[in-house]
């Protein structure tokens, strides 16, 4: 005589099945965004960035170009946030809002309120002079003095030819400070390229992973998923094991009763 | 219609869960464990040691890359002495993050190490004295390898990687230093 399937083993074998099916998408979706991130640095997604205007459209990331730039010796620094150019070519370790930008000697100085970088004119960084090593912080502007780079800081003004060491400014010297200028219409759409959004491929993957890129609900969606395979990894054990070995029967391995017959 | 107990294990068994999650985002933070300027000043029976530079030639900039194995991050690499004593701030990317550390160099071997800023989100463990007192007498073998194994720890790999890398430059850099 077969035997009736129990009201939960139907209740389970119904939903593990209906859920299961629409959970694989997802899941299809999780195994190869986690494939991607386990591998991402290997293949260089983290240094790789996307700026595709509809992704950034999808972030709310538009393009902001800056009204104001540093000028000296006909250099031009135009920055926002980290986004730093020189002359229109972009400057990797910048870090902060610049207060200043002065070219020294054929040295590029530019100062934001706790360090100092220094530059090449091809934009490659020289050395980055920290707190440590500086006067005073914070620093407000910097200027050039008989080829010296001169710091206006919380502390008072002090000059260097090196950025390493320091000695107070001469109360007579007369310092070319460089404040910030209004960029022409040119600069600006010169600067356009570079200060449009863009994400590292691998932050997209990592939102892909976890639900984010889909907004506020996208981590809940991923939760809910996640407790799906939860309840598909006990569902699923749970009739299997009750197939093997269905109650009130012996545990041999040939116990022929199939579930739900 | 579900049977009443079935019904009241399902919500239990959901509320379990539901408890249980925990939304794990494993953001880095940065540790810093000693400035930089403490580290050499620590170093030096004088208060203010002098401040040096060490400039990136051509064939110092091949070697830098040899052992890093990429482009240095700057072109001029600053470092305290006193006598035969050198103190290198030294920067490198453990997976993501930079790490940095210090290291004390004299007669050609490390005399100390630390981690003084640690930015990834695991694998801090390096600054444990049990690692770092490896490095301590380590020599720079002609090949610019340190003259020891150094013994890694299991979930930290890179940020150890990272450190062994930035002892062979510490001490690339000295014997350069002390050659100029």
């Amino acid at each position: 005589m077969r035997r009736r399937p129990s009201p939960l083993a139907r209740f389970l074998r119904h939903w593990h099945t209906r859920l299961g099916i629409g959970a694989a998408v997802f899941l299809l979706l999780l195994a190869l965004t986690g494939l991607v991130l386990n591998h991402g640095d290997t293949l260089g997604l983290d240094q790789t960035e996307i700026s595709t205007p509809w992704l950034m459209n999808w972030y709310g990331l538009k393009t902001v170009i800056p009204e104001n730039g540093f000028r000296s010796n006909g250099e031009v620094l135009v920055a926002q946030g980290d986004n730093w150019a020189l002359n229109g070519k972009r400057l990797k370790q910048g870090h902060g809002d610049p207060v200043g930008f002065a070219v020294t000697a054929g040295q590029h100085w530019v100062a934001t309120a706790s360090e100092l970088l220094l530059y090449q004119a091809d934009g490659r960084l020289i050395d980055r002079v920290d707190a440590a090593l500086l006067p005073t912080t914070p620093l407000r502007h910097i200027g050039i003095w008989k080829e010296q780079l001169v710091l206006d800081s919380a502390g008072g003004f002090f000059s260097s030819e090196d950025g390493i060491s320091w000695q107070p400014l001469p109360k007579q010297a007369k310092v070319a400070w460089i404040r910030p200028d209004s960029l022409t219409d040119t600069e600006r759409q010169q600067a356009m390229p570079l200060f449009k959004p863009r994400l590292p491929v691998l932050r997209i993957v990592a939102d892909l992973h976890s639900g984010r890129v889909f907004g506020s609900y996208g981590p809940l969606a991923t939760d809910t998923l996640a407790i799906l395979l939860i309840f598909f990894a006990i569902s699923g054990s749970w009739l299997h094991l009750r197939k093997k070995c269905p109650p009130g029967h012996s545990h041999s391995p040939k116990s022929p009763v199939p579930l739900g017959q | 219609m579900l049977h009443p107990g079935i019904a009241r294990r399902l919500r239990l068994t959901w509320l379990c869960l539901v408890a249980g999650i925990s939304i794990h985002g494993a953001y880095g933070a940065e540790k810093v464990y000693m400035e930089a300027a403490d580290f050499a000043a620590s170093a030096f029976s004088t208060p203010s040691p002098q401040t040096h530079v060490l400039w990136l030639t051509p064939e110092l900039r091949a070697t830098a890359v040899r052992i890093l194995g990429h482009e240095p991050a700057q072109l001029r690499q600053k470092y305290w002495n006193e006598g035969k004593k050198t103190v290198w701030i030294l920067e490198e990317i453990g997976k993501e993050e930079v790490i940095t550390a210090g290291f004390v160099v004299q007669d050609g071997h490390i005399e100390q190490t630390r981690v003084l800023t640690y930015r990834e989100s695991r694998g801090d463990e390096i600054r444990y004295p049990a690692f770092l007192n490896q490095f301590q007498g380590a020599t720079l073998a002609d090949d610019n390898h340190l003259n020891r194994r150094i013994d890694g720890i299991s979930g930290a790999t890179l940020s150890v990687n990272a450190m062994v890398r930035m002892s062979r430059l510490a001490l690339y850099f000295a014997k350069m230093a002390e050659a100029k």
